[in-house]
């Protein structure tokens, strides 16, 4: 073979054997029943009616199951579960999912037909009010103009933020059949479609709204407040029937005396009330009213 | 700097092979470094982009899951993976909690279960940050926390298959080869007109070398191309063209010189024979003039010493019968010096050993006269003896005079179609060289350019070799044409 022949064989060798191909072993994950390493805590799940999306709702309420987690483990791991919408959070309140719950009023008192009792509820109740928004640029809006015209809500069973302000606008002159109601899932996007002009106005209450201005300033600064309903009670705590009463005990104590200290009050800072109180079915009487007039007015939910 | 590898590769082979081989060795070389480059760069490349690309899926999955996470939402954790799995060569995506259980799984019978290998419960274990935790050959696995409010809610772990990317490698490297492959052709292709290029005219320069050689210079080297090598060619031409012109000038004038000294050499022979003949017409007449006055001056005067009464002028008349003889033989030796009659009648060895013998008695013991002849059969021309004879009178009294030579030795050699002269002394010499340097006329003195000059009429040459104390040897060497030679025969030559 002439040396040019050689050479060029010699070159195509090398650019070969630098592309090797590669060698056939692949790893694959190995899969079992039981965990590695045997799980010696018993969990038991935390649950916050969707009043902020999931992520927001965590930031908010990991810290206060980090401070009960700090005080049961390790007998007990208090894991913290966000519902993406009301109707989720209420079928996994309904199914009994939860150990401990806060969910809305309406829910509250739903919550003791499944399994749970109530046992506080967070304080400023004052807070606890329905909110209407509309686009700044809508000017003075009469609440006639609403008649007909699409309005968000989060969802329907979101005390403050749908059935105060959709019982708000009835009792100011708006037929039940006036309402367009649109339920979009959650407070910020009740917030966000009024914004884009999807709905001429949107329900929403307080913290979500205080929380979107407090992130979005600039979109914030295209909607107003129009309308704010009278206060109602604020959110209560249950817990499910089947929980110790030590742990239930133990839990509440927590809870009830966060205000008490700097790291419990800055938890309870985050969630825009003053402090939580100890409650019962009796507490949420103005609720029970409350639904009892807006179901006569707008029905039952199916 | 290509020169010397290719002159181990290729020794002794033509330019058209260098250029090609070179060339198609340039390419080879140049492009094995370009696509060995290339393919480890686009390997590299690859990697890196394959496994960024990982990463960042198994981050997009960490972040779009979180809120399903949060939520416990299966279904939507299930979306969530499937989409990530969708269109793309991912082998499995899943979701875990921290603890490792399987949330949500491309393969929906792992849900539920648990990661019980140990690259999976290291990976769940480490660092909270997106990174590739494994990677063979065959694929490429990377995790991602999953994480809110600084809290580890979980792991996205995803795995991506090479299989595409080795295979598009392999692509890369196979239309590599084939580029070098073109690449050397086509730069052998080129290299092969470009040598026919060259070479073409090179081959009709080569021609006019040869011809040139042969003292063709009346055949231009055509002119092909228009390059460096073709104004080479053109500039060849013009020199042959200008060495032909001055070829046939020089030629002229070789031919007038050697008309002119031609011409010179007759008139020089001729001037030459002339004073020959004059000192031979001087000799005979003084030889017959005045030696029959000097002979009959001395009848007269014997006649009147042996008349009576005379007796009183008896001296006188043998003091003037003495002049006359004395007169007689000077006379002799005079026109014996002009002319020997023993050259014109007997011929040139015995006209030297004559002149040999005269020479005797004025040297005496002082001076050893050695003389010899080879090789003479029949005499020689008379313009060549005379001029020998001439060249041996010039140099035995140079030896004698000048070189106080102690013994002469004079040979003259027979060696057809010339007669070699030698005359060899062992005087004082002289440095030849330095005589020359300094313009002297040592030469002039002692004769050489009469010698030469008279040689040189027959087409002669006269050379001397001395050293200084050590003698001279004067070497004549006077051709004669063969006709000549077939002339009078004469035993004593």
């Amino acid at each position: 073979m002439p040396p040019l022949g050689v050479m060029l064989a010699a070159a195509a060798l090398a650019l070969l054997g630098a592309c090797s191909p590669a060698e056939p072993a692949t790893y694959e994950p190995t899969y079992g029943s039981t965990p590695a390493a045997p799980l010696t805590t018993t969990e038991i799940l935390f649950a916050v009616h969707p009043l902020h999306n999931p992520r927001r709702l965590f930031e908010v309420y990991q810290p206060l199951v980090d401070l009960i987690n700090e005080r049961i483990w390790p007998t007990y791991h208090m894991r913290l579960e966000t519902s993406r919408d009301y109707a989720t959070f209420e079928q996994k309140l309904a199914a009994g999912k939860f150990q401990f719950a806060i969910p809305n009023p309406y829910q509250t008192l739903v919550s003791e037909s499944h399994g749970y009792r109530i046992i506080g509820k967070m304080g400023s109740d004052q807070r606890f009010r329905g909110i209407i928004l509309v686009r700044r640029d809508s000017g003075e809006l009469p609440i006639a103009a609403l008649k007909g015209a699409p309005i968000s809500f989060p969802a329907p069973t979101a005390l403050a933020a749908t059935m105060m302000p959709r019982m708000f606008l009835h009792q100011h002159g708006l037929d039940v059949a006036d309402i367009d109601a649109r339920y979009v899932g959650s407070q910020e996007s009740s917030i966000m479609n009024v914004l884009l002009g999807k709905t001429i106005a949107g329900g929403t209450w307080p913290p979500p709204w205080e929380a979107f201005q407090h992130r979005r300033p600039m979109l914030a600064r295209q909607l107003m407040v129009r309308w704010e309903t009278d206060p109602l009670v604020n959110n209560g705590l249950v817990v499910q029937d089947g929980v110790s009463h030590d742990l239930t005990s133990k839990i509440s104590d927590i809870i009830f005396h966060l205000h008490e200290t700097p790291r419990g009050r800055s938890i309870i800072e985050a969630m825009e009330i003053d402090r939580f109180d100890p409650a019962s079915a009796k507490t949420f009487e103005p609720v029970r009213q409350f639904v009892a007039d807006y179901e006569a007015t707008f029905g039952r939910r199916p | 700097m290509i020169e010397g590898p290719l002159k181990g590769l290729l020794p002794a082979a033509s330019i058209r092979r260098k250029l090609v081989v070179g060339v198609a060795f340039v390419h080879l070389l140049l492009m094995t470094f370009f696509v060995f480059d290339l393919v480890h760069r686009q390997r590299d490349f690859l990697w890196d982009e394959l496994t960024q690309r990982t990463l960042h899926h198994a981050e997009v999955l960490a972040i779009s899951a979180s809120s399903w996470v949060l939520s416990d939402d299966l279904a939507g954790m299930e979306e969530v993976v499937e989409g990530s799995s969708r269109g793309s060569d991912v082998r499995y995506a899943l979701l875990t909690d921290p603890g490792g259980r399987i949330l949500a799984h491309t393969d929906r019978d792992k849900i539920g279960l648990y990661l019980t290998d140990k690259i999976s419960l290291d990976a769940i274990s480490g660092a909270r940050q997106a990174r590739v935790y494994h990677q063979d050959v065959n694929s490429v696995h990377a995790i991602a926390p999953i994480i809110v409010a600084d809290h580890l809610i979980g792991w996205s772990m995803l795995s991506v298959d090479k299989v595409a990317t080795t295979a598009h490698l392999a692509y890369v490297t196979r239309t590599g080869i084939l580029y070098t492959l073109a690449a050397i052709a086509i730069g052998t292709l080129f290299a092969v007109l470009l040598a026919r290029s060259i070479l073409g005219q090179l081959r009709y320069l080569l021609a006019g070398v040869d011809n040139l050689q042969n003292n063709i210079l009346d055949i231009p080297v055509p002119v092909v191309s228009n390059d460096e090598v073709g104004r080479v060619a053109k500039a060849f031409n013009r020199a042959v063209a200008s060495l032909a012109e001055s070829r046939a000038q020089l030629t002229s004038e070789i031919a007038e010189r050697r008309r002119v000294e031609s011409s010179l050499r007759a008139l020089s022979q001729r001037q030459v024979s002339l004073i020959e003949d004059e000192r031979k017409r001087i000799a005979r007449d003084l030889h017959d003039e005045l030696g029959q006055a000097l002979s009959g001056m001395q009848f007269c005067l014997k006649s009147l010493q042996a008349q009576e009464g005379m007796s009183q002028h008896d001296d006188t008349c043998t003091k003037l019968t003495g002049q006359v003889e004395r007169m007689g033989v000077a006379i002799h030796r005079i026109a014996n010096d002009l002319r020997p009659a023993t050259l014109d009648h007997l011929g040139l060895i015995p006209a030297i050993k004559a002149f040999v013998a005269d020479q005797q008695p004025f040297v005496g013991d002082s001076v050893q006269i050695n003389f010899d002849a080879a090789g003479f059969k029949r005499r020689l021309p008379p313009e060549v003896e005379m001029i020998a004879y001439r060249i041996v009178q010039e140099g035995l009294s140079n030896a004698i005079k000048h070189a106080h030579a102690r013994q002469v030795d004079i040979l003259l050699t027979v060696n057809h179609p010339a007669l070699i002269v030698t005359i060899r002394d062992d005087g004082i010499g002289f440095d030849a060289a330095e005589q020359t340097r300094n313009g002297s006329s040592a030469f002039a003195g002692i004769g050489l350019l009469g010698m030469q000059e008279r040689a040189g009429t027959i087409g002669g040459k006269v050379e001397i070799k001395a050293r200084k104390e050590h003698g001279t040897v004067l070497r004549a060497e006077l051709p004669y044409a063969e006709e000549h030679a077939n002339g009078d025969a004469h035993t004593d030559c």
